[in-house]
């Protein structure tokens, strides 16, 4: 696994993994997947009770168009933020994973998550905290109440633990250490 | 935990920057175009499922490579008008259409009114009296319309 960058040093505020074997970020995978038509197609299709169930009845090219432009809010408030000198306004844009955590309550290795403006947006950001900044693990489209729910949720939650237990137990001299994710 | 930020530093320091910034950019700069390069890929995908056929198939007809089609149904392809006239006469459908003085635009779909109908009911009381209420009924009806968008 390594640790990549968003923008030039010393701003070490948006870091993401790249897990081993990917080409992508998990930053920049999310930015590939939610800016493409046919991955948003592909999956609406594939979930359309689920949105249905949430949030009602849609037409399936207007949700697609909608969906884009929502992504690029997220993507643009995060890139503002995080270039912004105001360190709370871009750590409350994350907040903890666990709803049960107070919103401002931050500690060392704290599962967070950060989603779209618009009421009741989907799209959720994953992160782990760190001194140095977040490090996104990943990202998912949501439309179930649980994480739990579906897979590409539920792998979510496990990538999540999967990073937190790399940082956490592996020794500096681990750092190259293979990760695999199912 | 000043092993966890000696790590992270580490990892840090030995760390490339991505392109996400850029591409944040990028879209941001190109939005106008990149709204109607993906509406035109989302008809390519409809056509596709219309014809069944999958990009290797469009590939074939196209006489272009499978990672050209990834490319154009992704929804960021700048499209060339000659391009899009092969698309459309491959797939057999319209893909952009240019509106005339002459013509207008109609959006088609369908609305519903719900209808609600006053009735008189009578309920039996002791001593053989009535009482007289108005209840409500309601009734939904769908209508096919078609209006200039």
């Amino acid at each position: 696994m390594e640790i990549v960058r968003t923008f030039e040093l010393p701003n070490t505020k948006l870091l993401a993994v790249k897990f081993d074997g990917e080409e992508l970020s998990a930053l920049e995978k999310l930015q590939d997947q939610w800016r493409s038509t046919e991955y948003l197609r592909k999956f609406f299709f594939k979930f359309k009770n689920d949105y249905l169930k949430e949030y009602g009845k849609r037409d399936l090219a207007n949700l697609v168009k909608d969906s884009k432009r929502l992504a690029d809010s997220l993507f643009e408030n995060l890139n503002e933020l995080a270039q912004n000198s105001n360190i709370d306004s871009f750590e409350e844009f994350f907040k903890p994973l666990d709803n049960r955590e107070t919103k401002l309550e931050r500690y060392e290795l704290q599962k967070l998550k950060a989603k779209g403006e618009e009421w009741r947006s989907f799209f959720r950001i994953y992160a782990i905290k760190c001194k140095e900044g977040i490090i996104v693990t990943g990202g998912a489209i949501k439309l179930t109440r649980e994480m739990r729910d579906r897979p590409h949720t539920k792998s979510e939650l496990n990538k999540l633990e999967l990073v937190r237990k790399f940082l956490d137990e592996n020794g500096p001299d681990l750092i190259s250490g293979y990760l695999d994710i199912e | 935990m000043a092993d966890l930020s000696k790590k992270i530093e580490e990892l840090i320091s030995n760390s490339t920057q991505s392109n996400w910034k850029r591409n944040v950019e990028w879209r941001r700069e190109n939005m106008d175009w990149l709204e109607k390069s993906s509406d035109i890929a989302f008809r390519i995908l409809d056509a596709l499922d219309s014809v069944g056929w999958n990009k290797t198939r469009l590939a074939k007809e196209m006489g272009v490579s499978r990672q050209q089609i990834s490319k154009y149904v992704k929804g960021e392809e700048n499209f060339k008008i000659e391009t899009i006239c092969k698309l459309e006469k491959v797939l057999g459908v319209e893909l952009v259409t240019i509106v005339h003085e002459d013509e207008e635009v109609v959006r088609k779909g369908t609305w519903k009114y719900v209808e609600t109908i006053p009735q008189v009911a009578n309920i039996e009381v002791s001593k053989g009296g009535f009482w007289s209420y108005l209840s409500k009924s309601t009734k939904v009806k769908e209508f096919s319309y078609a209006e200039a968008a």
